[in-house]
């Protein structure tokens, strides 16, 4: 990916601000609140948090042509759900110590040697691709400027 | 056993024959290599003598396998037949088990109700066929609830095999993160997958885990922790063990006669001398979100690899590479796998990816943490597994979101890696007054990491003191 596709992905500072929020009450209520206040900013309609200039963006980044009427529907769904989605962006993680990940697990390593019997069989491998010679063919990578 | 796998096989493809027009469990039916397995059983008296000898089971079409093909339902994979067998299923035919074919469901397992399969039948639900079968491992539930198949491997991300198994009135379990080799299930969510057994008893299930449990040296977060005597604890007490039940899962949302049945179910566990102790998980409401922020995010870089070049379709488009990704991708991938791929690419994106994608995993550990708090205290929680019994084919498909939240009850254990099960335990009485239809509903056991055999335990008691097995659907007229 190059990173000028990144780049050109920027956040519009109107999606779902991160509440700035203390430790306050029972946890459980806190939840409960933050899922219930964002039921009630939905029933009072909502703007956009992905347009469809965005979802362009998005499809491109994952390599999907999508049509106008399929961006429009992106658009609606993905903004539905990511603003009912929202409220976990509230949640308190300031907890010390607290991981993004598993801290418990190690990589696993092994010896790097050929190992027999699992996927040995270059002709079996390529069975599902059209080759030519023994590679796969592919389109020229060069032929044209395509990325934006 | 293997004396009558011949006979197994037979009325496996007989009752295939007559059900599969009504509910289309089925994108394959792979009667040479069953009767390649059958032939084998009936020569090799050691492949005789192994735990799963003459049983019929299907494997969902998201699972590697060298007969039938690995569409994972979708398009861009619609002719795939894999060069090798997923370690699960490898170790099931070790074990004598007889491959009748590979299930259908949502495609690359991504849905609730196999609706969203891209390639093959609509599955419908075997006790009303006007009903979804549940998903995404839809097709296994239903070959199994209708006896087309004595037992099914499906897979689940965030309840794939529990809620499908709760619509149709069978046993799903999905395992501790870990605890069976994911090598060769076609990727979804990488921290989330599990295979896992659906049958009609929960010894059946029992059985089938000891036989795919266990490290795999291809897979390395299959763990070492050594499998456990699973069928051996179907029939032991459960007098003194504790069932914590989280208030939570009985909040607004769940269909009434969903809670009255499930609560009755828990209650019913201290006539065998268990104690039923409320508990709170209150990070049960965030788990949607997180789960599929994660999920979707996971699958975006997963799907990646889907160029159409190396396998699956090949399309004739004299394009630049890059417009030639686009294309296929565009083609081969139906509207709710677009909808994950460009979400866990927001999800992702720069500028975005701490918000979402980093809070949410931090939220997953809160949750983890938060179980592994409340297994200080009980032995096994337990609640429903869906909301609802079996709604209507349609009725959520035009809202993604809708369908989204039937999986409310079923992602908090994917989210923290836990083993859970859902064994039937009542029906609901559903439709208007002149077509009233009976809908199964499941009872979820949840268990701490690693801890199958109490998991197993608990749901056995459950299952012998109602039989709620013996129940099965009649065939459509």
């Amino acid at each position: 990916m190059k990173n000028s596709d990144r780049a050109s992905h920027v956040i519009p500072e109107s999606a779902a601000p991160r509440e700035a929020k203390g430790r306050s009450g029972e946890p459980d209520s806190a939840v409960a609140k933050a899922m219930a206040d964002k039921q009630a900013r939905d029933d009072d309609g909502h703007a956009s948090i992905v347009n469809q200039a965005e979802i362009f963006k998005l499809a491109n980044l994952a390599r999907i042509a999508i049509t106008d009427d399929e961006a429009q529907a992106a658009a609606s769904n993905l903004s539905g759900i990511l603003e009912n989605f929202a409220a976990i962006r509230s949640i308190d993680t300031d907890v010390s110590g607290l991981p993004a990940g598993r801290q418990d697990l190690r990589n696993v390593m092994r010896e790097d040697v050929a190992r027999d019997g699992v996927l040995a069989d270059p002709e079996e491998l390529l069975r599902n691709a059209k080759t030519k010679n023994g590679y796969i063919e592919v389109s020229a990578v060069f032929a044209e400027q395509s990325v934006p | 056993m293997s004396a009558s796998a011949r006979e197994n096989l037979q009325k496996s493809l007989g009752a295939i024959a007559a059900w599969e027009p009504h509910i289309g469990a089925f994108l394959d039916i792979t009667k040479d290599e069953a009767e390649r397995q059958v032939a084998a059983l009936e020569s090799d008296i050691a492949l005789h003598q192994q735990p799963l000898a003459g049983m019929p089971i299907a494997i969902k079409a998201n699972i590697a396998t060298q007969f039938g093909r690995t569409s994972a339902s979708s398009k861009i994979l619609k002719d795939f037949v894999s060069p090798f067998n997923a370690t699960v299923v490898q170790r099931l035919l070790g074990a004598g088990a007889v491959v009748v074919g590979k299930t259908q469901h949502d495609e690359f397992a991504m849905g609730s109700s196999t609706e969203h399969a891209g390639l093959g039948p609509q599955t419908k639900n075997p006790w009303d066929i006007s009903r979804v079968a549940g998903g995404s491992s839809g097709g296994s539930a239903a070959a199994v609830a209708s006896t087309e198949v004595e037992a099914a491997l499906g897979t689940d991300t965030g309840g794939s095999i529990r809620q499908p198994a709760s619509l149709c009135g069978v046993v799903g379990v999905k395992p501790t993160y870990g605890r069976v080799s994911r090598h060769g299930l076609i990727a979804y969510g990488s921290s989330l997958d599990q295979a896992g057994p659906i049958t009609r008893t929960v010894r059946d299930a029992a059985k089938i885990m000891e036989v795919i449990s266990g490290k795999d040296p291809l897979d390395a977060t299959s763990s070492e922790v050594p499998v456990g005597q699973y069928a051996a604890l179907c029939g032991k007490p459960i007098a003194g063990m504790i069932i914590g039940m989280p208030k939570e899962f009985f909040a607004d949302g769940i269909d009434p006669e969903v809670k009255k049945i499930v609560t009755d179910a828990i209650m019913s566990f201290e006539e065998q001398g268990a104690v039923v102790k409320e508990i709170s998980l209150p990070l049960t409401p965030a788990a949607i979100a997180v789960y599929y922020v994660i999920a979707k995010a996971e699958a975006s870089s997963n799907l990646a690899r889907f160029d159409g070049l190396r396998y699956g379709i090949r399309e004739d488009i004299h394009a630049s590479l890059i417009d030639y990704y686009k294309q296929v991708r565009g083609e081969g991938f139906g509207p709710e796998v677009k909808r994950a791929i460009m979400m866990g690419t927001y999800a992702l994106s720069s500028g975005y990816s701490e918000a979402w994608y980093g809070q949410a995993s931090k939220v997953r550990t809160l949750i983890r943490r938060e179980y592994e708090q409340a297994f200080r205290g009980v032995d096994v929680i337990a609640g429903p597994v869906s909301p609802e019994p079996a709604f209507k084919l349609g009725s959520k498909t035009s809202d993604p979101l809708a369908m989204y939240l039937a999986d409310a009850y079923t992602v908090p254990a994917s989210v923290a890696g836990l083993p859970a099960i859902s064994v039937p335990c009542g029906m609901a009485i559903k439709g208007p007054p002149n077509r009233r239809v009976s809908l199964p509903v499941g009872l979820h056991i949840i268990a701490p990491h690693f801890q199958e055999e109490t998991m197993f335990q608990i749901a056995a008691a459950f299952e012998s003191a109602h039989e709620f097995q013996n129940l099965s659907p009649e065939l459509p007229q």
